[in-house]
């Protein structure tokens, strides 16, 4: 048998399962077999650089420092978990809408305070769902900012596809230091600003395309 | 000034939209954390509702105040509050009910302080 594969996408990853999982190996065998492959996978998923790509909106369309913020989720069935969410009625998690309304709320909060605090979801007191978003929807949340203070903030959060009202939300977030000691107890999913999601307020500096396209 | 009562209804909202409970959970003598399941990060849920319901600003620490009697303070011996912590206590709890605390004062008691009754009295502290 030669070197383990390198598995990085999940169909690689899934298929080293199945084959070092496979009663024809010998179970000790096959531990260490899963082991060796795995670690460079668990390293490159784990890098702080790579951890999880965690992003939820596309961009911002508005931006009012300290009272509001519109962003954009657009569903497309490229996502793979549609495929499973469900077989055949593929519609966005609610799960994941509510990410997508902490990360806009979440960095309305955060600006306000030029990004000096880890902004932690923290809590959110309500959540109603009305209806669903398809592959091809256009979500649009748009964030009220209601509390913002050292320790923390809340805000409502509604989900439109175009007029009509997907979702809506309260969301607390708390605010902890870079040094506490509860920080790294915390999952990293939690963490509003981790993983470059900041990057999303770059999107809209791409411009249009219109320029490039001469027009 | 809202009445006593209907300070008490007005709190009772608060506390059962901010932690999910059903009205009859929420008694003057129910404890935020034992008896209405409140954990920390339900305190600051709680600020902010206070807050708006009843248009008053509260300071950090003022309605909840932080690391109380922790390992550090110097007011803990053998489990118990010390009596200097208990005169703290006096001092950053005015509207709890202290004095009942201090004839067992055991640390691991010290979340019952936080009850229905001490968010009433602060609240109509607040309002005066």
């Amino acid at each position: 048998m030669g070197k383990p594969p390198l598995c990085f996408s999940s169909r690689r990853f899934r298929h080293a399962v199945e084959f070092f999982t496979s009663p024809s190996l010998d179970k000790l065998e096959c531990r260490l077999l899963f082991a060796r492959a795995m670690t460079p996978t668990i390293k490159f998923l784990t890098s702080p650089d790579v951890a999880m790509r965690w992003y939820w909106i596309d961009k911002f369309i508005e931006f009012e420092s300290g009272k509001s913020a519109r962003s954009v989720k657009n569903v497309s069935l490229a996502e793979e978990h549609l495929h499973d969410h469900f077989p055949g009625f593929p519609v966005m998690p609610g799960s994941l809408m509510i990410e997508g309304m902490a990360q806009t709320g979440g960095i309305l909060l955060g600006e306000h305070f030029k990004f000096e605090y880890n902004v932690i979801l923290a809590k959110v007191p309500k959540v109603t769902f009305h209806s669903w978003a398809c592959p091809g929807d256009q979500l649009i949340y748009t964030a009220n900012l209601h509390d913002a203070r050292p320790e923390g903030g809340s805000v409502t959060v509604t989900a439109m596809v175009g007029e009509r009202l997907v979702a809506d939300a309260e969301i607390v977030f708390v605010h902890l230091n870079s040094d506490d000691p509860q920080l790294s107890r915390i999952d990293q999913k939690n963490f509003v600003f981790r993983m470059n999601l900041l990057d999303i307020l770059n999107v809209g500096k791409a411009g249009s395309g219109e320029q490039a396209a001469g027009n | 000034m809202p009445s006593a009562d209907e300070l008490f209804e007005k709190v009772r909202e608060t506390l059962v939209d901010a932690l999910g409970v059903d009205d009859d959970e929420v008694t003057p003598t129910a404890t935020l954390i034992g008896d209405l399941g409140a954990e920390s990060i339900d305190f600051l849920d709680i600020v902010f509702r206070l807050e708006k319901n009843f248009d008053i600003k509260i300071p950090r620490g003022e309605l909840f105040p932080e690391n109380l009697a922790s390992a550090d303070s110097g007011f803990v011996a053998d489990g118990k509050v010390t009596p200097d912590g208990i005169s703290q206590l006096r001092q950053k709890m005015p509207h709890a009910d202290v004095d009942g605390f201090a004839k067992n004062p055991l640390v691991s008691k010290l979340p019952d302080l936080f009850t229905v009754d001490m968010i009433c009295k602060f609240t109509a502290a607040r309002l005066k």
